[in-house]
């Protein structure tokens, strides 16, 4: 493989993917990542869940006894609800009491969550490290700010980059050399994805969250979180996770070697105005965190 | 002195409590500056406490605190001092400059 072209981002930060070779052209990589053979298919109780919601005579227990079936699941869900690192301070002990504590919504968020995950090669498992950390500081902000739905931006923090957990896990090889020469190039991953595969991580995850009937309160942050300025609604939800994304690679807590952060859209800074005073109160908040999460291991993650 | 948190599996005997271990009720099952024994690890891992913040005497260098800097620098080489972003790097630079001691 010879790679002498060396790529450039032109006066429009475009990058010019002139002679890299990922061993991957991009059709075969995106069918890869659209054909998701190395995960476990999870839409049937997605659906059924979804089902269960819309019906009447359907309660919140009949619903948790539902995923309940599901004793792996259960387990992992409950593991990490519990987990010192999520950040739910009362011990959750049945599925339906997370049903009560956290919504319908962020419950199926988790089950994405622990279903996906503990597929991710353990060589990315900082990426598990960075969602969590994003997940605490999308709490953080929240509360600074006083917005609504805390326990469910947590979630949207947690999934914001399933696009990148995906990848790793379909064409782990390719991907894994995109990232390097992202970090090479210091040119922001959603942007090099883009000039290298067509399409970003971002995308990925808001096509997945449509195939698994997630919520478009998870949905839209998830699929807008490096483009804040062209999401149509729940503008503040992606602002929230952009923040959060960005707080937490600012302090070390980045999922790829240190790639640089870019400026935030104006948008962003409408959607969620921070004093000095409450930036200073989340780094407080977050700094601590993210240390303490240098000390989980892959047996921690999934 | 300077804290850190980190997860029960990791203290050692001789850490010392930076804060009170306690449990999910709150109830305080070791108070603060406490010392850590195996023994104390192991009672407090039965009573669910899955993470603690201990004292950190570890002393930053001036060579960490430029390495620290450094990268900041880099990972901000694309974000304007006075833009949103700008002011938290502003932020960090003065927290990380000068690490409580
Ligand atoms: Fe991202
Ligand atoms: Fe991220």
């Amino acid at each position: 493989m010879t790679q002498n072209a060396a790529p450039n981002l032109s006066p429009a930060g475009e990058f010019d993917a002139t002679g890299i070779d990922l061993g991957l052209d991009k059709a075969e990589f995106r069918r890869r990542v659209e054909n998701l053979s190395n995960l476990p298919t999870l839409p049937h109780l997605m659906d059924t869940m979804s089902q269960m919601i819309a019906d009447p005579n359907s309660s919140m227990s009949d619903i948790g006894d539902e995923i309940a079936k599901d004793q792996v699941l259960t387990s992992k869900i409950l593991r990490l609800v519990n987990s010192a690192f999520y950040g739910f301070n009362r011990p959750i002990s049945t599925v339906t009491h997370a049903l009560i504590l956290l919504g319908y919504d962020a419950v199926k968020g988790l089950i994405v969550s622990t279903s996906v995950f503990e597929y991710l090669p353990e060589a990315a498992y900082s990426l598990w490290r960075h969602s969590l950390g994003v997940s605490q500081a999308c709490r953080a902000v929240t509360r600074v700010i006083d917005a609504p739905d805390e326990e469910e931006m947590a979630v949207a923090g947690l999934l914001h980059d399933l696009g990148k957990v995906v990848m790793h896990i379909e064409a782990s090889q390719p991907y894994a050399k995109l990232i390097e020469i992202a970090a090479a190039h210091q040119t922001p991953l959603w942007k090099m994805e883009r000039a290298l595969v067509g399409f970003d991580h971002a995308e990925i995850g808001l096509w997945l969250c449509e195939e698994w009937a997630l919520p478009e309160k998870l949905a839209v942050p998830i699929g807008y979180h490096h483009k804040a300025q062209i999401a149509r609604q729940h503008r503040q939800r992606v602002s929230i996770v952009a923040v959060a994304d960005a707080l937490v690679r600012a302090m070390e807590g980045g999922a790829e070697a240190d790639l640089p952060l870019e400026e935030l859209p104006p948008c962003v800074e409408e959607d969620v105005p921070l004093t000095e005073m409450q930036l200073r109160r989340l780094i407080d908040a977050i700094e601590p965190e993210i240390a303490a999460l240098r000390y989980l291991t892959p047996d921690d993650m999934g | 002195m300077p804290q850190k948190a980190l997860p029960l599996s990791m203290a050692q005997a001789g850490m010392v409590l930076a804060k009170p271990a306690c449990n999910d009720k709150g109830m305080v099952l070791c108070k603060e500056g406490t010392e850590l024994t195996e023994n104390l690890i192991e009672r407090l891992g039965r009573f669910g406490i899955d993470m603690i913040t201990i004292e950190d005497d570890h002393e930053v260098t001036p060579d960490e605190i430029a390495a620290r800097l450094g990268a900041l620098e880099r990972r901000f080489a694309q974000v304007a001092p006075e833009s949103y972003l700008g002011r938290l790097k502003g932020l960090l630079i003065e927290r990380w400059s000068n690490p409580p001691s």
